[in-house]
């Protein structure tokens, strides 16, 4: 695939996009999940570990991108593996774009149900939502990006400033001991924090948009960079608001932080509405790449036109988002996606550029021969 | 096996939500595209 000039990505956008794509629907739920499991406030060295994976797996996911830089990896899976796996290959990466825009939208509507617009029926939220997706999609990658490069400064300042007006409820001795239990509960908490930076596999794709591909490393590891300041803060902040118990106890513990503290004077006395607010947009963009990658996955894989797939996956999104019956169901969803990518993102990337450079290798060897 | 799947299926009006949430930009976008090429021609 060779994308035209109007569809090329600078390699801030690029960045842009990876942290976008990573703060989703994760960073209302990271720290309740990673105390479960972790069940110590060193949870954020946890975040700090799964953060340096993330980027390590990143990187890998890159240089492989960077072998095939006019093919995305629906195109290139197939060079790698041969036709037919690369094809199964391929559809599974698609089947599990489309999970997690439907996680993002189902989880975006279940927030706004409870916390904001309590009598709207969901498929009122979830319908107008698909709508205004589809409308900014069928533009292209580049309108995706020109949308994210203005939502992100925006949602990043306003969230930043609401945690840390958080402080006047901050204990820093709720994130004592450090490793009072030693390094084995924040080995434990590596998975579910690391899971909460999925979003970097979007450099399949975009590798090949990229003005300069030979940057797309720095666009990884500045995107992750960005997203880890942004949890760490995040975890800080909660557990030291909340402690360990208290957050364990929370669905939604950051959207909970900022409920918890009026700030008098100001504009506004609570801030939990704007927050949401500015969310609504992070999920918007990280549903919105993830459809775009779903409907581009079918495309490429059936050698056709992108438009007719962003309609057609809209109703089977829309299902998907529809389907589990209340919020454990979403969150089990959540689990089996976040499983899911570890096959798909940190050991298949790892597998196909061992390949490839043993096919090179081969064929190097033969020619010289 | 088929009655977890049959569980876990959402109710039959989630199916006519999803051909409305198909329909109505799908009837937009080709409304707009008719206008357009009755305006070319």
């Amino acid at each position: 695939m060779i994308p035209t000039r109007n569809d090329r990505i600078t390699t801030s956008q690029t960045a842009v996009i990876i942290i976008n794509f990573i703060l989703g629907a994760g960073i209302l739920t990271l720290p309740r999940i990673s105390v479960e499991k972790a069940k110590t406030p060193d949870v954020w060295i946890s975040v700090l570990i799964g953060g340096l994976l993330a980027m390590f797996t990143g990187i890998i996911i890159v240089k492989l991108s960077q072998r095939f830089p006019d093919k995305t990896f629906f195109e290139y899976s197939q060079e790698i593996a041969g036709e037919w796996v690369g094809r199964i290959l391929s559809l599974l990466i698609i089947c599990y774009f489309c999970l997690t825009s439907s996680l993002q939208v189902r989880s975006m509507a279940e927030v706004t149900t409870f916390y904001l617009l309590e009598k709207t029926p969901t498929w009122a939220i979830v319908m107008v939502f698909l709508w205004v997706a589809l409308y900014l999609v069928v533009g292209g990658i580049n309108c995706l990006a020109r949308m994210l490069e203005i939502i992100l400064p925006i949602t990043v300042l306003f969230f930043l400033v609401v945690s840390l007006m958080s402080i006047k409820i901050f204990e820093i001795d709720h994130l004592r001991p450090v490793l009072g239990l030693g390094w084995k509960p924040v080995f434990d908490g590596i998975k579910p924090t690391a899971l909460a930076y999925t979003g970097f596999e979007i450099m399949m794709i975009l590798v090949v948009y990229m003005r300069q591909p030979n940057k797309a490393v720095k666009a990884v590891v500045v995107g992750i960079s960005a997203s880890l300041i942004f949890y760490l803060i995040t975890v800080v902040m909660v557990i030291g608001a909340f402690s360990i118990d208290g957050v364990v106890t929370r669905t939604w513990p950051t959207i909970d932080l900022i409920r918890s503290f009026e700030i008098t004077g100001l504009l506004f006395e609570r801030f939990e509405s704007l927050l949401l607010v500015l969310w609504i947009m992070q999920i918007f963009s990280t549903f919105t790449l993830a459809y775009y990658s779903a409907a581009l996955g079918l495309a490429q894989l059936l050698k056709k036109n992108i438009e007719p797939f962003l309609f057609g996956l809209l109703p089977v999104i829309y299902i998907i988002t529809m389907t589990p019956k209340e919020i454990n169901g979403v969150f089990a969803l959540g689990d089996f996606v976040g499983n899911a990518s570890i096959f798909l993102f940190g050991i298949l990337p790892l597998l196909l550029l061992i390949i490839s450079r043993l096919k090179v290798g081969k064929h190097e060897a033969k020619s010289s021969s | 096996m088929w009655k977890t799947i049959v569980s876990n299926l959402p109710a039959w009006p989630v199916f006519i939500q999803a051909a409305v949430v198909f329909l109505v930009p799908y009837a937009i976008s080709r409304l707009f595209h008719w206008i357009r090429t009755t305006e070319e021609e």
